[in-house]
């Protein structure tokens, strides 16, 4: 008897005892979406008057000067777009075309452009597949954008100076 | 003579019985805010301050405290929701000091060491740090640091918490 007393307090004594503490960590990542069109400023696209009496209308001028920057953070499944259009009237005769290069910098899924488009009153999706990334910020970061102007009916076609905007959107798919 | 060793460790193994560890302090950082579009956050590691959690061991040591009392602390993660590195995200621990007390005898005093490197704490208990411990002083106000690596706006939205369980072996 003595002997299993012994050898049980020797085991208890030695014996390896876990005994534990807690504590908690814990990170709240918010929900991102800014868009920006760097650098700041109006575009100005024109025509060139014909030299020679008979002739057509020159090319429209085109412009790349601007880029979308994005950051763009969401939850598991879910994507964005960013849409554009036009807020204001466009000359009569005139069509604005967009095209939208690329993505340029940045990291994540910073979303995919679609073929240039001619833009309108109503919203129409450029780049698609927008998810958690961001672009950069500035110029020479993102969607490089080149605006050109199409002669869509000749005869409304009036000379003059316009001017009106573009809206771009990023929204939730 | 039998009598006696009984008695000592009649007395050890009460002692044996009263060892704890706490652990006190959690940790919610805030992420910065994001001001300007193209950006990602300013910084994609956080760190906590470095004494953001404070841990007290508490093993008295066998034969009347004469003997040191070795022991280690391991850790692990357990996540409620989402899970971390499936996200992207990383917790690190490390030990940023070497608390007070934990005793001594006329055969040494107390010491504690490993775990002062950032450890990347998984689901799985991972040895942390160690020490000994001499009578029934426990080692107390052992401060730890925290830091969270992979923060982006590229990892899914969402409230990220884990339990932290420090375990203490005596062994």
């Amino acid at each position: 008897m003595r002997y299993c007393l012994f050898v049980c307090l020797c085991l208890f004594s030695f014996l390896v005892c876990g005994q534990s503490a807690s504590v908690s960590v814990g990170i709240n990542l918010p929900a991102v979406a800014l868009l920006d069109v760097e650098p700041a400023g109006s575009v100005a696209l024109n025509f060139t008057a014909p030299a020679e009496a008979g002739n057509i209308l020159g090319s429209s001028s085109t412009n790349n000067s601007k880029w979308i920057n994005i950051s763009s953070a969401v939850t598991t499944g879910l994507t964005r777009r960013v849409t554009a259009q036009i807020s204001g009237t466009v000359p009569a005769g005139v069509r604005l075309r967009l095209a939208t290069a690329t993505v340029s910098g940045g990291s994540g899924a910073r979303g995919t452009p679609v073929t240039p488009l001619f833009l309108s009153t109503t919203a129409q999706t450029i780049i698609n597949g927008i998810g958690g990334g961001y672009t950069g910020s500035g110029s020479g970061f993102g969607f490089n954008l080149t605006y050109s102007l199409d002669i869509q009916t000749y005869n409304l076609l009036k000379s003059g100076t316009y001017t009106f905007s573009v809206l771009y959107t990023l929204a939730d798919n | 003579m039998r009598k006696f060793i009984l008695i000592i460790l009649l007395i050890s193994s009460f002692g044996g019985q009263a060892q704890t560890i706490t652990a006190t302090g959690s940790w919610t950082p805030v992420v910065s805010v994001i001001t300007e579009a193209g950006n990602n956050y300013a910084s994609t590691t956080i760190q906590s301050v470095a004494n953001q959690t404070l841990v007290s061991v508490s093993i008295p040591s066998v034969i009347l405290g004469l003997f040191a009392n070795h022991y280690t602390v391991y850790v692990r993660r357990t996540d409620s929701g989402p899970n971390w590195n499936t996200a992207g995200l990383e917790l690190w621990v490390r030990r940023t000091g070497d608390g007070a007390g934990g005793g001594s005898s006329l055969l040494g005093v107390s010491n504690i060491f490993g775990g002062d490197a950032f450890l990347q704490i998984t689901a799985g208990d991972q040895y942390f740090f160690e020490g000994n411990n001499f009578g029934t002083t426990p080692r107390t106000g052992i401060p730890l640091q925290y830091q969270i690596t992979g923060v982006s706006v590229e990892v899914p939205v969402a409230n990220y918490t884990t339990t932290i369980t420090y375990t203490l072996a005596d062994d």
